[in-house]
Order: C-alpha cells, then structure tokens, then sequence
C-alpha cells in the first residue's frame, strides 16, 4: 500500500472510521471522517479521497452522491437496501456486513487507485 | 365490581388509558395526583373519583375552571358508561366493562314463536323504514309531542357520534335513551348475521332491576320486521293468535310491542324491539300514556336507522384503526430492526479488531475493538431504556433534589465523549437553583438525549460547542434547562416533526425515539421542551417544567 492513500468515511456510525483506521493505518494509508453537513459547510474535497465510503442510510447523502464534489473517488456504499451498482470503481454492501469484506474492499479499490491513477 | 378506566380522548396524550380500582384516585396537574392532567387549566388538584357500592363518583374538589360531565358542570356524579368527563381542555371518557358473573344481552334474551306470514292479527301499524326521519316531524302531533321526539332524536345522534365508545356500549345507551324516549318497559337489540339470518341479541334495557330473567321477544314480529323492512306496532298481544298461549311471552303479560329494522347504508343489520307489560288499566290509574302512539313508531324506525349508521360506522372505524395499528406495528418493528443493526454492525466492527489484535498479539487493537464493544453495548442500554422510558408502564419517581445536581451529572458523563471528538462542552448552572420535587432519572434521561443530539449536530464542525444551561423562573414558578449548539441548524420544515417517534435526521446515528422519550418525560412533570433554530448558525433546546415545593395551592390556582 502506498503511504498517499486516503480513504474518507462520510457519515455514518463512527465504529466504521474508527475500525478502518485500526486495521489500515498501521499499513501506511489515512483514514478521515466527516460529517455530510460538515463537508457541505466547509467545501471540504473528498473528491481528493482515492476511496471514499458513504453511508446511504441517509437520505441526504443521495445528494453527495449526485454532487460533482465526489469527482472520480472510487466509492464504497454502505446502506440497508441493496443498489445494484455496474460501476467497476463502486462497491456496495448491505448492512450487517462482516469487516473484513469491507477491509478487502478498501484494499482493493486503493490498489486500483495506485494502478490507475486520475 | 366492573372493571373501569379513563381514556384521554383530547388534550396532551390522547389514548393514554388509567384504569381506576378500589381506592378514591386525584385528577389534576399536580405530579402527586394518581391521575395527571397535563393541562394548565386543569387546578393542581382538580377533582376525584372514589367507588361508592356499585358505582364511581366524580367530585369536583373545589377546582378554578370547574369540571363537566357531558357538558353540564358538577359538584359531584355518579359516572355511567360513556360519559365524557372535561377537565380544561382536556376530555376523559369513562369507560366500564360488564362486571363478571352478570348475564350478557344473549342471556337475557328469548326469542319465541316461529315466523307465520299469513297471521299478523295484532299488528296495527306498518310504516317503511325509509320513510322514517322524515315523518317524525310530519306525523300530525302535539307540539309537545314533537319537542319530546326531536329531543330524543337529537340525543340519540349525540350518542352515535360519540368517540371512541365500544359499539355493544354504544348500543346500550340508545337503547336506553329510546326506551325512555317511548315510554317503553324493556328493550332490545338484536342483530341479524348476514349470511346465516342468525339473530343475537346485542344489548338489553328494562325499567327492572331484575337483570336474571330472561326477556321474551317474539320471533315472528322480529322475522317479519326483517323480512318486509318495516317498523311495526302489535298492541293486545294477550290475543294474538300467533303466539301460543303456553309459550311464556304470553305468560310475560306483553300488551303492546314496537319493532324495527335497523337498515345500514347497504345491509339490514338488525332490529330494535321495545314492549310495554304493565296492564292497561295499570297504566291509566298512574296517568301514564295508555299505548305506544304512530308518531313513536316512526321515531323509533329514526332510532334504528340510527343506530344502523353507528354501527356501520363503527365497522368502518375498526377496520381503519386495525389497519393502522398494523401499519404502526410495522414501521416500530422496522425503525427498530434498523438501528439494531446499526448496533450490530459495531460490535462486529469491535469483535473483528479482537480478533485481529489476538492473532497478531497486538493488545493496542484489542482495547481499539474493546472500546468499540463498549459503545455498541452502552447504544443498547439507552435505547432499551429509551424503549421503556416510552412505554406507558414507567411512572415517574418523584423525589425531593436540586436540578443542577442531576444536570451536572450529564454533564460529566459527556465530557469523555466530547473530549475524544473535539467539542467544546460547558455548563453555566444557575446559582440560585431552588430545590424542587421531580423525577431525577427521568429529567436526566430527557436532559442526556438533547445534549446527545447537541454533539451529534456539531462533531467535526469547527469550534465546535455544546453550552448547557440552567435557571429557575420565581413568578411562574418552573425550572428549566437550555441546550444550545453550533451545529448546522434544523430546517422549518423539519421543525414541526422533530418530537415525533421515529423522526430522525441523524440518518443511521438516531433512533428517532431520543426527543420523543424527553418530551414525554418533561410533560411529565408538566412541562414542554421548545426549540429555536437556524440553519448554519445552531439550535436551541428548552426544557421547562414546573417547580413543585409543595402543594399548598391545592386546587385553587391555574396557570397560563
């Protein structure tokens, strides 16, 4: 893994920011979380992310979705209701997913992120 | 003795239910009443109900605004089913159930004889039941007789759209007030199974209080009634040859009988029977109406027309409440599964990071995951407590304690958690807080889920702050405690729903039970929580409750 990468948590529980910042920091990325308000107020760019997990559960955050704010990050979406997503960049899981699918995710999306860079 | 209870039909909580039993219960504002009025015109201690015998008595206990039974001021009344009680602007309905052991209406009901189309010898007057209503007040009739049918039409439709009265109650007071209302002995209703043309005797009435012998109603006028539709009047049943003299509705002594139909908008539902036993020559030595008259048929046809639409409306109404209910029970099952999960999804998060710090020996990721446990399990305990908190089985526990005391004490208990994500948390007591009666744990409960909130709005904004606030106003004798943020703000629109169950904006962090369980404890103790906000700038929570010294006041003050 390479010591640039950033993964953005926005919303959600904090148990999912504080899991990935145990598990992938030791292993050189940075793990920040943010709050979709607090990201709206201060123009904060999580298009800088290479990989940003989004909590759908919020009905708000359909709007990031459609923002351009965004931009290519590649994404992880976490919600109850499954989305199909045909996106090679996008991930989905439903809720309750087990950690080490998510773990995986992350690690692969940021090694796309090394292979393909924007 | 019956079971009996008080529903809220309006003011604060309505469908909130307090059975009553053995011992006098107090109704008023005051937290010491068994039964709280949240209602600033109700006195602190406004009135009381006390079982006398068989019955339970109203008494007003010298209260400001006075208290009312179906709209007419008391002193003190024996309470009958149905009746509405006002207290302010808050309306209680009394309820009782049939004690047990006393026979139903299909137990004091007999019907006798068989349908015989061709001998109808004693009925003297047929009228349609659609041609009913109108002729009440067509009929050619004293002035005086008029007044009294239109009085008794105008009560029955009060009763019919009554709220919230079980219709078999419902029934019986129709039918009581039109056994009164025609000068009737006995009454009944009877309603007729559509597909099986089975008729079951619904309620019972008689100017008896012989409750154990059984009412003999005639088969034969009933069948007729509901065949042909149309209200009747038999007189001199003694000689109708219909009725076999062995059979003991002759034996009863019947002289005169009216029955109708009760025809609904689409269905024949059933029949009103009424009858009348006292000897003729009886009756005109007491100076009472020697028989029933035209113009008592026809408002008896008004009557079961209805009690027809009670009926059906009732139908209607239990249809629509069960589906509602159904629909509730689906979205507290929903919200809750939801955020079950959402608890789940943390403990997994912490036993995942055990498991990784146990195979690699790392004890630093064990306490990560074991912190994460800890939240998860502490997520549980307030929204079980939450939970119970909103059942209507928890009653405050009132004790004697300084609100800076219980408000300090949220305060310490969040400042870990404001420490570990960046939010300034203050709290500004009030040095001249008096003492005061109020449930502690309760008001902390309220107190935590608003300062919660509080964070929840500002985690990760900059200088983020949470000011905590309390005071005491000494002419309208209340506490109060304010919360405020800088937090995004509330919307308007979203203004209004906030208090409700199962609101949340806080997305997979909220159980939507948070401010619905604070309000319910400030109401409580009689008070409110407002809000004022503006987005971008923070909000503004209120709690404000009143002060309780003493009751010294008993009875005499209301405030505004």
């Amino acid at each position: 893994m390479t010591t640039s990468c950033h993964v953005l948590v926005i919303d959600g529980s904090s148990d999912t920011a504080d899991v990935l910042q145990a598990v992938l920091e030791p292993r050189g990325a940075i793990v920040q979380r943010t709050r979709r308000q607090v990201f709206a107020q201060t123009n904060s760019r999580p298009a800088d992310a290479d990989v940003v997990v989004l909590d759908m559960d919020d009905p708000a955050n359909a709007a990031v979705l459609g923002s351009e704010a965004l931009g290519h990050a590649r994404q992880i979406r976490i919600g109850s209701d499954r989305v199909m997503v045909a996106d090679s960049q996008t991930r989905f899981l439903q809720k309750p997913f087990q950690y080490p699918e998510l773990v995986q995710a992350v690690e692969e999306l940021l090694a796309d992120s090394a292979r393909n860079p924007r | 003795m019956a079971r009996a209870s008080l529903l809220v039909v309006q003011g604060v909580e309505p469908g909130a239910r307090f059975e009553l039993g053995d011992r006098q219960v107090q109704l008023g504002r005051s937290m010491h009443n068994e039964i709280r009025i949240l209602d600033t015109e109700a006195s602190r201690t406004h009135a009381s109900i006390q079982r006398v015998r068989d019955q339970y008595v109203l008494t007003d206990r010298n209260s400001s605004n006075g208290t009312y039974v179906n709209g007419q001021l008391i002193r003190s009344k024996p309470l009958s089913n149905g009746d509405q009680i006002q207290i302010g602007r808050t309306m209680l309905l009394f309820s009782e159930e049939a004690a047990a052991g006393l026979p139903t209406a299909a137990e004091r009901v007999r019907l006798v004889g068989q349908h015989d189309p061709s001998n109808r010898s004693s009925i003297i007057s047929q009228v349609p039941s659609d041609a009913a209503a109108q002729s009440v007040i067509n009929l050619p009739q004293t002035a005086g007789q008029l007044q009294v049918n239109l009085q008794a039409l105008y009560r029955i439709a009060e009763e019919t759209v009554r709220p919230s009265v079980p219709i078999d109650q419902l029934l019986q007071r129709i039918l009581d007030l039109t056994v009164e209302a025609v000068g009737a002995e006995r009454g009944c209703v009877l309603a007729v199974d559509g597909q099986t043309r089975e008729i079951r005797p619904l309620a019972v009435s008689t100017l008896s209080s012989d409750t154990r012998t059984k009412m003999p109603v005639s088969r034969s006028i009933v069948d007729f009634v509901l065949n042909s539709c149309q209200g009747v009047q038999t007189t001199d049943a003694q000689h109708d040859r219909r009725f076999d003299t062995a059979q003991s509705i002759v034996q009863a002594g019947i002289r005169e009988a009216m029955c109708v139909p009760m025809q609904g908008r689409h269905d024949l539902l059933g029949a009103i029977y009424v009858d009348i036993t006292t000897p003729l020559e009886q009756t005109l030595a007491g100076g009472a109406a020697p028989q029933f008259r035209d113009d008592q048929l026809r408002l008896l046809l008004a009557i079961g027309r209805q009690a027809a639409l009670a009926i059906e409306n009732n139908r209607y109404q239990e249809a629509f409440v069960k589906a509602e209910r159904l629909a509730a029970m689906g979205q507290t099952i929903a919200t809750l599964s939801h955020h079950i999960k959402n608890i789940l999804q943390g403990v997994r998060g912490g036993s995942y990071l055990i498991d990784l710090g146990l195979k690699d020996h790392s004890d630093e990721l064990v306490r990560k995951g074991w912190n994460i446990v800890e939240k998860n399990q502490g997520k549980i305990y307030h929204l079980v407590m939450d939970m119970l908190t909103f059942s209507k089985e928890r009653k405050p526990a009132l004790q004697r304690g300084n609100l800076n005391t219980t408000v300090q004490e949220v305060f310490e208990l969040m400042q870990a958690r404001c420490l570990e994500c960046h939010v300034d948390i203050r709290f500004q007591p009030d040095g001249q807080m008096p003492d005061s009666t109020f449930d502690p744990e309760g008001i902390h409960r309220a107190v935590l889920n608003i300062v919660t909130n509080a964070i929840d709005a500002v985690e990760g904004a900059d200088h983020a702050t949470v000011i905590i606030e309390t005071g005491s106003d000494p002419v309208q004798e209340t506490l109060w405690v304010t919360v405020s943020d800088n937090g995004p703000g509330i919307a308007d629109d979203q203004l209004p729903r906030i208090f409700n169950i199962f609101e949340s904006t806080k997305g997979a962090r909220g159980t939507g039970l948070g401010l619905a369980v604070s309000q319910k404890i400030v109401r409580e103790h009689g008070g409110d929580i407002t809000v004022t906000s503006k987005l971008g700038e923070g909000s503004r929570f209120t709690l404000t409750f009143a002060r309780i010294d003493d009751d010294q006041h008993l009875g005499t003050r209301t405030i505004g």
